[in-house]
């Protein structure tokens, strides 16, 4: 949680509750912890963090995916091909993928984490997963491949499906 | 002086359907197999593909514009953006939108069964 722990320590002044506050002025705390995160200090001193889980989640999420993207980083950077998928962790499926597509896919998703941590929306990324994995999925294939690849004249232009 | 045809406006473009082509003989072919093997299913995606081709929002995880080296293809001259859309588990279903035209050109239907003689 170094991100969140981050955030807790970047967003200004903010109160310290005690976790008899927890009893005493529970809807304050709720308050705070609902508008953002609500610091708590138990009796041995242990600060803890009260926030919305979405906003936990979320942190979770794109740590994940950034860990993910430094494995995978490494793996192109690193060894030399051919690659075994497993050292794309969980992104194995990229690994069919060409080269150049599989360092574009990176810095996409680079570009989208960086975005998406400074308090946007995670949807751009998501999208950008799934139309990277439809597309290795569709070039995994011989035959989808070579229909996708080719060109089409376009002769069935007054036939209407 | 004739009058000039009127240019649609831009509320009745938007609302009016995308032509549904194929663009070869064997994409043609791939349809019309799966509309006789899934015809609910392949009427469904006929009339989502003529209301809304490039839709994302109503199943967000179902509908990807595919990257390179896939993103583009060559269709009637045209450099077109690919698109897939999932219509079932292994089922899918590839097309080039053309916003100019308001054309969906159908370039592969997939329905993912497995080969008779698998």
């Amino acid at each position: 949680m170094i991100v969140g722990m981050r955030r807790v320590a970047e967003s200004g002044p903010q109160v310290t509750y005690q976790a008899t506050d927890l009893a005493r002025h529970h809807r304050e705390v709720l308050d705070a912890a609902r508008s953002g995160q609500a610091l708590l200090r138990d009796k041995d001193g242990t600060a803890l963090v009260l926030a919305p889980a979405a906003d936990v989640e979320r942190t979770y999420e794109i740590a994940e995916l950034a860990l993910e993207l430094i494995r995978a980083r490494r793996a192109i950077d690193h060894d030399a091909v051919p690659r075994s998928a497993a050292l794309y962790g969980d992104f194995a499926w990229m690994s069919v993928l060409p080269d150049d597509a599989q360092r574009r896919f990176l810095d996409e998703l680079t570009e989208g984490l960086l975005v998406a941590a400074s308090g946007t929306s995670l949807r751009p990324v998501e999208l950008l997963l799934g139309d990277w994995r439809a597309t290795a999925e569709a070039w995994a294939d011989p035959d989808t491949r070579e229909a996708l690849l080719a060109s089409e004249p376009a002769l069935l232009a007054d036939i209407e499906l | 002086m004739p009058k000039k045809p009127a240019s649609p406006k831009p509320s009745e473009t938007a609302s009016r359907p995308w032509a549904l082509r194929p663009a070869s003989a064997s994409a043609q072919k791939q349809w019309l197999k799966a509309s006789a093997v899934e015809p609910e299913l392949m009427a469904a995606l006929r009339e989502r593909q003529r209301l809304r081709p490039l839709e994302r929002s109503d199943n967000p995880n179902r509908t990807h514009q595919l990257k390179p080296p896939l993103a583009e293809k060559m269709v009637g001259g045209a450099r077109l953006p690919q698109w897939q859309h999932e219509i079932s588990g292994g089922g899918r279903v590839f097309y080039c939108p053309d916003r100019t035209h308001r054309t969906v050109w159908v370039t592969r239907v997939d329905l993912g069964h497995p080969r008779e003689t698998d």
